[in-house]
């Protein structure tokens, strides 16, 4: 479809289009009536007609793509002949199997009113409300399939910007949980290993140094409502004998 | 096929239109840079724990933990000291404690919030050093928000041990 073909200022000027609307005009879905409106629209306003060359293109290009993907060589030809002598008129049509390349038959499925299926092509762009109901649920289940991806898509890259690059946390083992350190001479400063999955520490021990001491650190519940979950406690034995 | 046309186009409108708004979620800039912070204040409190059934004293205030392992292991809290104080960065604070020994708390740097509402973070020092020149803790390094508690506990002290809870002021 081409905006060439249609008359500007043909009609009067209704609501302006919503962008649905220009995509039902787009596909010469719209009802006669309103078809004029959103026309006349197109004609006069800029942005309106750049929303429907926009659309245009890509319907074309949507269009090319599954042209380009063809039929079973023969079958096109077939249909198109039987539909000329009118042999299809409300009866099933029988298409001939035809051969793919690897041999196997392929087989089209019964057509009904190719004719009138014809017939309403033909008055594609004026006005076309006579697909069946079922055609327009699964346009709509279609559509809202689209949508619920793209939007899955959007919020996992929108996720993605939100969590920033990585970074290597000190984590508590876990409420209550004990790390003990070994007592060494010289010890070095320890970082506490990180464990997934548990509660938010409300103070990361970044490093710690116990010296000669026996030392743990505890995640204590608050068992509070407030930001931290848990209290962290570094408790050291005196006279390097173990915890009191 | 025009079903398809007029689905297919559709999705194309909405893919385009969330790319635009990603887009656009990309290009907002970063927090501000948060100001420089060189001083924060801070609140040293030291409690006495002990096994003598006189409770918690209540002067402590609200601090459900202390009835939580391993603050259980003592029945018996009081409150021997509440302090402020200000922290200078890399200029550590020291306070006396009632064993005599000296723990030095000091503010080492402060990270900016990762996202728009989250709070600063503070890196706190600290190092408790006994009379006679000995350590008892060399060196504990903590990444803390305002307001949140930690606590070094352990030190023998009048027949039961020292809890020393450092908080940053809010």
């Amino acid at each position: 479809m081409s905006i060439k073909n249609r008359k500007p200022g043909a009609g009067e000027l209704g609501p302006p289009p919503t962008d649905m609307e220009l995509m039902l005009y787009v596909d010469g879905e719209l009802d006669a009536a309103r078809h004029r409106e959103v026309e006349a629209h197109v004609s006069r306003d800029a942005r309106c007609r750049a929303k429907v060359a926009g659309l245009d293109m890509a319907a074309g290009m949507v269009r090319e793509s599954a042209l380009s993907m063809g039929v079973p060589g023969g079958m096109a030809d077939e249909v198109m002949s039987r539909i000329e002598r009118g042999e299809a008129d409300g009866l099933p049509v029988e298409v001939p199997p035809a051969k793919s390349e690897n041999g196997a038959a392929v087989r089209p499925l019964s057509v009904t009113g190719l004719s009138r299926g014809a017939e309403a092509s033909q008055k594609r762009g004026v006005a076309s409300f006579e697909s069946k109901p079922a055609n327009d649920n699964s346009r709509w289940i279609f559509a809202l399939a689209a949508l619920a991806t793209a939007a899955a898509a959007a919020m996992m890259i929108w996720g993605k910007l939100e969590a920033g690059p990585p970074r290597a946390t000190l984590t508590p083992p876990g409420p209550a949980d004990t790390g003990a350190a070994p007592p060494s001479a010289a010890p070095e400063p320890i970082a506490v290993a990180a464990a997934e999955g548990e509660a938010t520490p409300g103070v990361e021990v970044a490093a710690v140094d116990f010296g000669a001491r026996m030392g743990t650190i505890f995640y204590v519940p608050t068992g509070s409502t407030n930001s931290s979950l848990t209290t962290t406690v570094v408790w050291l034995s005196d006279k390097g004998t173990g915890g009191e | 096929m025009k079903s398809s046309a007029s689905a297919l186009t559709a999705a194309l409108v909405f893919a385009f239109g969330l790319g635009a708004s990603v887009a656009v979620a990309q290009d907002q800039p970063p927090p501000a840079p948060a100001e420089a912070v060189e001083a924060v204040g801070a609140e040293v409190v030291i409690l006495h724990a002990k096994n003598d059934g006189s409770g918690i004293d209540p002067k402590i205030g609200k601090m459900p933990e202390l009835q939580k392992p391993p603050f259980s292991s003592y029945n018996s809290y009081k409150l021997l000291e509440r302090a402020k104080l200000g922290l200078v960065k890399a200029k550590p604070t020291t306070t006396k404690l009632p064993n005599s020994s000296v723990l030095m708390v000091s503010l080492k740097k402060v990270d900016p919030p990762k996202k728009k509402d989250d709070p600063k973070r503070f890196v706190i020092s600290a190092s408790i050093q006994e009379p006679g020149g000995t350590t008892f803790l060399p060196l504990l390094e903590v990444n803390a928000k305002a307001g949140e508690n930690f606590f070094v506990a352990g030190q023998k002290h009048d027949g039961g041990i020292l809890v020393i809870g450092v908080k940053i002021a809010p």
